[in-house]
């Protein structure tokens, strides 16, 4: 060992540091990427409207609809996804034509989703939307090249229930994000 | 020689004064925190009241009275200098708003310190306050449910001045928003409640409401707010053959015109053993329905269908009102046999 040359003291070094290496890249642990959020990102503004709405168990034919309302969702917090309500008006025809007018501001809370299924309700739980989210992708080719651009539309669509006063309501909705972003 | 040995001597010499150490020592004085809070109500920081400790033994201080004010955490100090080290002995004197009396909290002892900067504390004295405790219920007037989730904003329009003047409430899950903006001021508050229903009933506002500070833990009265309008009607429906009631009957209304009813058509199964039926659709808003009410009995009896029938709204919490006694017949073949 006395006698080692200058080089064979360099490659026993060099040996030595590959062995710690390589007993360190053993000793890593697994690579743990972060956590995917399951949570649609449905921060920002969306165009609210609802179609259909009928009085539940009811003949009568007339409907209403709403049209006009802006959702603000924030960000998710531990108890479920929050926002409010602003605008709006309620439109309804025939012998329900009385019951048309503006509607105020509302919160929204209770907002809850498993995979692209979620629900929330607008005002109070009586008012209990559910749904599904689509991000609908829009292909542009420009001239001969190959130019794509892709626009994604986030929608939400689904059905609600409503209960106020004893009334029951059943309707479709559909809101369509207008802004992304707090 | 005695170069080396000072220092040392210097050390001990400080050691045994309680000036000694970081920091700089002063005259003896009394410098103490307290916090004050409302006793009732909301339990509050209490701001704004005067405090004043009044020297009634002990050692002397540079003056006789030390005043001091609550700022917005209700907190306030007491300062000042005294003349030897030892314990003050006083009354503490809060004064809340009037009409309220002063409170006196006699044999306070407070301990003088040298230490600059030095701050003790006194323990949190709960006050009678000026406070709210007024609540409003809010239901639905066809169920009588709690309208839980419902927004509430009051608007003050006169009175005593509060903090926040106006504010929004949600209806919690006994159907109650507590009323309680801070004051300072003895009196009554004027203000209106506009109440955010769900569609298709609209926003409305509930003008004059007047509420009252209270000091004690006494409770104030409940402002009553019901939503939309209700229809508390009732029937009786007897026999034809011996006026006595039919039990099991079922009534169907059937709307023709008028505002509209949740359910349409409305049914209720069945009548009790005395005959009487409830005729209690939700109506989606206020006004008169017009329709046809059938009633089922059970066999041997007839059916009976009762035309044009009118039932008005009312938005007041009165007692059902009797429709009326119904007789319906035994069938044709029944009859027969007897």
């Amino acid at each position: 060992m006395m006698g080692m040359s200058q080089s064979g003291r360099t490659a026993s070094v060099c040996c030595g540091i590959l062995a710690t290496a390589f007993i360190l890249y053993g000793c890593k642990p697994e690579r743990i990427a972060a956590p995917m959020s399951e949570l649609p990102d449905l921060r920002g503004d969306w165009a609210y409207s609802a179609t259909e709405i009928r009085v539940k168990g009811g003949n009568l034919p007339e409907e209403c609809r709403i049209d006009g309302m802006r959702l603000t969702f924030g960000d998710w917090e531990s108890k479920g996804l929050f926002g409010r309500s602003s605008g709006g008006q309620m439109l309804c025809s025939g012998t329900l034509a009385s019951l048309s007018g503006q509607l105020p501001a509302y919160p929204i809370r209770d907002g809850g989703s498993v995979a692209q299924h979620f629900s929330f309700s607008i005002g109070t739980s009586d008012w209990l939307h559910t749904g599904f989210i689509t991000h609908d992708t829009v292909q542009t080719v420009v001239g001969g090249d190959t130019v794509r651009s892709l626009l994604f539309t986030d929608t939400l669509r689904g059905t609600f229930t409503l209960r106020s006063n004893g009334a029951d309501f059943l309707g479709n909705y559909r809101a369509v994000r207008l802004t992304r972003g707090p | 020689m005695l170069k080396p040995i000072l220092p040392i001597a210097l050390c001990f010499l400080a050691a045994c004064d309680p000036c000694s150490g970081l920091g700089s020592c002063g005259a003896p004085r009394v410098r103490y925190e307290g916090t004050l809070s409302q006793a009732f109500g909301s339990r509050g920081p209490a701001s704004g009241i005067a405090v004043r400790f009044v020297r009634t033994g002990g050692v002397m201080l540079d003056v006789d009275t030390v005043r001091a004010r609550s700022d917005e955490d209700g907190r306030f100090l007491l300062e000042a200098e005294a003349r030897s080290e030892g314990e003050v002995v006083g009354d503490l004197l809060i004064s809340p708003p009037a009409p309220l009396e002063t409170v006196r909290i006699p044999g306070i002892r407070l301990v003088t310190s040298r230490a600059s900067g030095e701050l003790r504390t006194l323990a949190d004295l709960p006050i009678p306050f000026p406070h709210f405790a007024h609540q409003a219920r809010v239901f639905y007037r066809a169920t009588g449910q709690p309208a839980v989730g419902v927004e509430v904003e009051f608007r003050r329009t006169g009175g005593i001045t509060v903090e926040p003047d106006t504010f929004r409430l949600t209806v919690d899950e006994r159907g109650f928003v507590i009323l309680r903006p801070r004051t300072r001021e003895f009196g009554e508050l004027i203000g209106d409640l506009v109440v955010y229903p769900l569609p298709p009933h609209r926003q409305f506002t509930v003008r004059g409401v007047r509420l009252t500070t209270r000091t004690t833990a006494q409770s104030a009265p409940i402002v009553q707010i019901g939503i939309g309008a209700r229809l508390p009607y009732a029937a009786i429906v007897v026999s034809a053959a011996d006026g006595k009631g039919v039990a099991g009957v079922v009534l169907e209304f059937r709307r023709t015109s008028g505002i509209p009813i949740s359910p349409d058509p409305f049914v209720f199964s069945s009548s009790d053993a005395s005959g009487t039926l409830f005729l209690d659709p939700a109506p989606l808003e206020s006004g008169e329905v017009r329709g046809d009410v059938t009633l089922r009995p059970p066999p041997p009896y007839e059916t009976v269908v009762l035309r044009d029938v009118r039932l008005q709204t009312t938005e007041d919490d009165r007692a059902y009102q009797l429709l009326g006694y119904f007789a319906v017949p035994l069938a044709d073949s029944v009859k027969a046999d007897r």
